[in-house]
Order: C-alpha cells, then sequence, then structure tokens
C-alpha cells in the first residue's frame, strides 16, 4: 500500500514537472502509459499500425493540454479520453464503421472443428467486438479490459451513467448474440 | 422474458448497483429462471472476452517515445495563462465595475475634502466651467456623481447605500466563487 501510494506521488511530480515544459518528466509518463494507451486504441480499432499512430497523436495532445489537467480525474483516464477521442476521430476519416448487421462473423457452422481452436475463437472473439457501433464498442473496451468504473466511463466518454449503461447492456446482448455458439458450449 | 430486473444484471454484475437494489436483483434471480440464465450467459461472456491478450507491441518503446518527443512543441510553464485569462475576462465584468464604483466614490470623497476647503470648490468649479463643462446640465459624468457622489447624501443615507452596495457584492462574489469552482473542476475534461 505504501509503496502503491509512493508510487503515486512520484507519477504527480512527474505530471507537475511535465506542466512546466519538463519533455523529459512526459517522456518517463509516455513510459509508464504507453502500454495501456495504445491497448486501449487497439482494442476500440483493431488495427495495430493505427492503435500506434492515435496513440503517438494522443500523446502530443496529451503534452498540449497538460497544463489544464488538474488532478480531479485519473490521469491514465484522461490519456484514455484523449486517446479514445484521436483514435475515433481517425477511424470516421479513414473507413466508414460496418453497420453491425452487415458483419458476419466467420462461418461458424463449417468449422465446428476450429471451433475448439483458441487462435480461432480468439480472432473470432475480436471480430465482434470489432461489429459493434464504436459508441457500445468504446464502453465494453473500458469496462472489461481496463476496469473502469461507470463513473470514470461516463467521464472519459463525455456520457451520463445511464448511457454508459444502456450502451454496455446493448453491447453485451448483441456479443452474447454473436458469439452464442461459444456460450453454449458449457 | 425480458423484465425490469434483467436490465440490472448487467450493473450488479459490475458491482454497480446500489446496495438496497442488490438485494431485490438476488431476491428476483431465487425465482426468474430467465434472469438466472441471462446471468449466467453473462458471466461467461466476460470470461471470453478476456481471453483476447493485450495488443503485441509493434514498435520498440524507445523508438515510440523518441517519435512522440522529436514532436513535442516547446511549452514554457506559463505561455497558457493568457489565453485561460481572455477565456474568463466576460465573468469579471462586474468585478470591472465594482471597481469603477469605487474608483468614483474616492474621487467624490476626495472632492468633498476639496471641496471643505473655503475656495477651493469654486476653484475647481471655475476651473471646469473655462474648459466648457456646466453643472447645471445633466450630462452622464455629472449623473454619476450625482449617483454615485456625494451630491445623493441629501436624499439617500449612507448606511442603506452601503448596506445594498455590500449586499450585491456577496451576491456576486458567491456567485463567482461558485463559477469559479466549477469552471476548475469541468475544465480537464473539456478541451479533449
Ligand atoms: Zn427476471
Amino acid at each position: 500500500m505504501s509503496v502503491n501510494l509512493s508510487a503515486k506521488d512520484e507519477t504527480t511530480e512527474m505530471i507537475l514537472k511535465a506542466q512546466k515544459g519538463d519533455q523529459q518528466a512526459f517522456g518517463e509518463l509516455v513510459h509508464l502509459y504507453h502500454h495501456q494507451v495504445i491497448d486501449v486504441v487497439y482494442r476500440i480499432s483493431g488495427d495495430a499500425y493505427l492503435a500506434d499512430e492515435a496513440a503517438q497523436i494522443a500523446f502530443i495532445k496529451a503534452w498540449k493540454h497538460l497544463p489544464e489537467y488538474q488532478f480531479h480525474s485519473n490521469f491514465r483516464n484522461w490519456l484514455y479520453r484523449i486517446a479514445v477521442n484521436s483514435a475515433l476521430d481517425i477511424l470516421r476519416k479513414e473507413k466508414p464503421i460496418e453497420n453491425i448487421d452487415d458483419v458476419q462473423i466467420g462461418s461458424l457452422e463449417d468449422n465446428a472443428d476450429m471451433i475448439m481452436n483458441k487462435k480461432e475463437r480468439i480472432r473470432v472473439i475480436q471480430k465482434a467486438v470489432l461489429a459493434l457501433p464504436e459508441a457500445s464498442r468504446a464502453v465494453i473496451v473500458l469496462r472489461e479490459y481496463h476496469g473502469l468504473s461507470y463513473r470514470e466511463i461516463a467521464d472519459t466518454l463525455d456520457i451520463s451513467i445511464g448511457t454508459v449503461m444502456s450502451r454496455l447492456n446493448y453491447a453485451r446482448t448483441k456479443l452474447a448474440g454473436m458469439l452464442a455458439d461459444y456460450l453454449e458450449e458449457t | 422474458m425480458i423484465d425490469y430486473f434483467t436490465l440490472l444484471l448487467d450493473a450488479y454484475l459490475d458491482k454497480e448497483l446500489p446496495p438496497s437494489k442488490v438485494h431485490l436483483v438476488e431476491q428476483h434471480l431465487e425465482t426468474c429462471l430467465h434472469c438466472q440464465a441471462e446471468l449466467k450467459k453473462r458471466r461467461h461472456l466476460i470470461e471470453l472476452l478476456c481471453e483476447v491478450p493485450p495488443m503485441k507491441i509493434v514498435e520498440p518503446e524507445a523508438q515510440f517515445i523518441r517519435k512522440v518527443n522529436s514532436q513535442l512543441t516547446v511549452r514554457s510553464s506559463n505561455s497558457w495563462q493568457p489565453k485561460s485569462i481572455l477565456n474568463i475576462s466576460w465573468q469579471m465584468i462586474p468585478v470591472g465595475l465594482l471597481v469603477l464604483a469605487a474608483f468614483i466614490y474616492s474621487v467624490s470623497i476626495i472632492s468633498l475634502i476639496f471641496g471643505s476647503i473655503p475656495g477651493m470648490y469654486e476653484m475647481i468649479l471655475g476651473k471646469f466651467t473655462t474648459i466648457g463643462f456646466d453643472f447645471s446640465r445633466m450630462d452622464p459624468l455629472s449623473f454619476i456623481l450625482w449617483l454615485f457622489g456625494p451630491f445623493q447624501l441629501s436624499h439617500w443615507s449612507w448606511i442603506s447605500g452601503i448596506a445594498a452596495f455590500m449586499i450585491i457584492s456577496l451576491i456576486y462574489l458567491s456567485w463567482l466563487i461558485v463559477w469559479w469552482y466549477q469552471y476548475n473542476t469541468a475544465n480537464e475534461y473539456r478541451m479533449v
């Protein structure tokens, strides 16, 4: 606990230094958070290179707006917000998001043998998540893969808690439908 | 079939329900087969989603940090401050008015003191009339002086004037504090 606390103080120190224009301190922050930031973007976009690009843009934006950060929210979530917005911006420009009803998830019936194959299963899960509308996809990624609370998701995506709940409900219902073959197995 | 409680299952699973509702959901789960099945399905779904591992980083960390660093613009510690002052300037208009009123008050008081010195008031008045200023005409400046200055003494007591002034200042000040607090708490999420 005390270790955690001092690590937190160290991060605060780095943020304060970076706010004053210390690029080296900011480099430390990038080192600390870039894996998590890239992961959020990757899970939302499904594209490793786009994730890398969006994460870079997000950190540059974060540097620009760092003086406005006032420690009211978790710094990681603050970065997530910038990263998610950057990723969605790029996605909107590069390719229209496919409608959930148009996406065919593999051909599950044909490949009954492959269902047991974990690699294939992971691919299908990823595809199902990517088939969600971006609004509910962002919510499910922040919840399932990064463990944010409803309040944190609401702040990160600038939506109400009620919207978080309805999007999460929608996403899980859709995913359960798309991944029904795996869910009925056990 | 889907009922009221089905919609609460996500929040129940995520431990985001208030304790009073948790109890209700648990009570309902004992009897509703549909919700039991739905809860089981959702638990399993969450496990399934977690099978997807984190992304393998495509770019070495050092290279990533170098790329970011090369694109950072030099920023001095207070380069953002003028913008933030500009952002709030319109909120300061009432402050400006209060300062102006205080200024007029003090000018009036000083002029009153000068006026009490025999001959001084007439001298100043005389100067004003030589540059074309006529107190008998109600132009804006003399109107303000009449409103705020010692000229009002005859029809408005000092006590009621100061009391009104202080009440208005207090109301404005408390409003300003509330606004400032909200501005500061909301700001870091506003711009990105
Ligand atoms: Zn039920």
